[in-house]
């Protein structure tokens, strides 16, 4: 059985319970409901924007510094990616490259297109704007391994002048422009991508 | 009883994607619903669903308590030993003034899949007795919280990557507790995999309404 979406009601998205939409929070587990109007745009803009600056520092300074019988040599992400690749390990610099500069670029692109579309409605089809989402949701928290990568090395690698590994401040730029896509991710609201001009219009 | 909205069965849901009502019936076990026009899994109705995520969130537990205890990494190079177990990992980051970092991967890597699987395994077995009150849905929201910033999988591909890393410069040996938080990662992973939001909120729903009949 199914039936057309009722502007009435409401979803909770921890107990999935159906209620209207006049309730604050929950009627069965208390959480807070999310009204339809889709998403808080200036949160999510706020939050794109702070990841955005961190992305500078992230990039341009030293994610980690090796000392090494007596010299240091400081490494940027893109450098680590470049010596690895010199060094042939292909299937690590692959990963790296991956998970720390093209998954994060990727996902500015895609959240200020997400948050855009739920500006500008039907620029992108809801099925295309759903799938950008997901993908977006599910890398989201996998451009944390460079962070953990470069933690554990540090945590590892004290061997006093023979070699010792220290985190550099990209290390922590980096880590809190993830957490701050996730966070900018989470505010924005797939149900709005499904809701047309009209559908806000009868709302109203 | 707190019902859904009036006139409507408690099998019904909202797609939480395209917000399409949907009647999900008699959800068979080991079926799942898709919603049928953005095509989001809606609810995977899973076998014995709370005994699996009763003994995947308690053999995670064991493993996660057992991977803090032994060497996780041996390393040896030009004479020189160091072993490391998880928890230092922690401590050397304090020790070198990297209490950001180090309080972030304490939390991520051990804190938080800690109380994530504790309230999980304890709402799975709460049902699974039969017994549910407002604590239950207190759980099910702290699950439902946690779950998105759970990242020990990627710390566990990190620790992957580092080692290739340093593979050429140093003699690697894997300890024991390596293994076990392997084995953590893996349960882990198969306890989240049963958890569905709307089952388990529909179970706390339908057992006190139960109680309150019974009452």
């Amino acid at each position: 059985m199914k039936a057309p979406d009722c502007h009435d009601l409401l979803g909770c998205r921890v107990c999935g319970l159906v209620q209207e939409a006049a309730h604050a929070s929950c009627a069965s587990c208390g959480a807070a409901l999310h009204p339809r109007a889709g998403g808080n745009l200036q949160r999510c803009a706020s939050l794109w924007l702070t990841a955005l600056i961190l992305y500078v520092p992230a990039n341009r300074l030293p994610i980690m510094s090796t000392t090494q019988l007596g010299g240091t040599t400081y490494a940027t992400i893109t450098g680590g990616v470049a010596l690895l690749w010199e060094h042939h390990s292909y299937l690590i610099a692959g990963i790296i490259f991956i998970a720390s500069v093209l998954v994060p670029l990727a996902k500015f692109a895609a959240i200020a297109a997400l948050a855009l579309c739920q500006r500008y409605r039907g620029w992108l089809s809801p099925a295309a704007a759903t799938t950008v989402y997901r993908l977006t949701e599910f890398v989201g928290r996998w451009s944390m391994v460079d962070v953990f990568v470069v933690g554990f090395l540090a945590a590892l690698i004290q061997m006093g002048n023979l070699m010792s590994i220290v985190p550099g401040p990209a290390a922590l730029a980096f880590g809190g422009m993830v957490l701050f896509t996730m966070l900018a991710a989470h505010s924005l609201d797939p149900r709005a991508f499904w809701t047309t001009t009209e559908d806000l219009g009868e709302a109203e | 009883m707190v019902s859904s909205a009036p006139s409507l069965p408690d099998t019904c849901l909202l797609c939480h994607e395209c917000d399409l009502l949907v009647d999900l019936g008699r959800l068979i076990e080991g079926r799942r619903a898709e919603c049928p026009r953005c095509g989001c899994v809606l609810s995977y109705r899973r076998r014995n669903a709370n005994v699996r995520i009763l003994v995947f969130s308690c053999s995670a537990l064991i493993c996660l308590g057992a991977s803090t205890v032994f060497d996780f990494i041996q390393l040896s190079a030009a004479g020189i030993d160091r072993d490391l177990t998880l928890p230092q990992t922690m401590s050397v980051l304090f020790a070198l003034h990297e209490w950001a970092l180090a309080a972030f991967m304490g939390v991520v890597v051990i804190g938080l899949p800690l109380a994530f699987l504790a309230a999980l395994g304890l709402l799975a077995f709460s049902l699974e007795a039969g017994r549910a009150g407002a604590y239950s849905f207190v759980l099910l929201r702290f699950v439902t919280f946690l779950r998105v910033w759970n990242m020990a999988e990627i710390f566990f591909l990190g620790i992957l990557v580092a080692m290739v890393k340093i593979a050429g410069m140093a003699d690697v040996n894997l300890g024991a507790s390596f293994w076990f938080y392997a084995l953590f990662n893996l349960f882990l992973i198969l306890s989240l995999v049963h958890v569905d939001q709307y089952q388990l909120g529909l179970g706390i729903r339908r057992l006190l309404a139960e109680q309150e009949q019974a009452a």
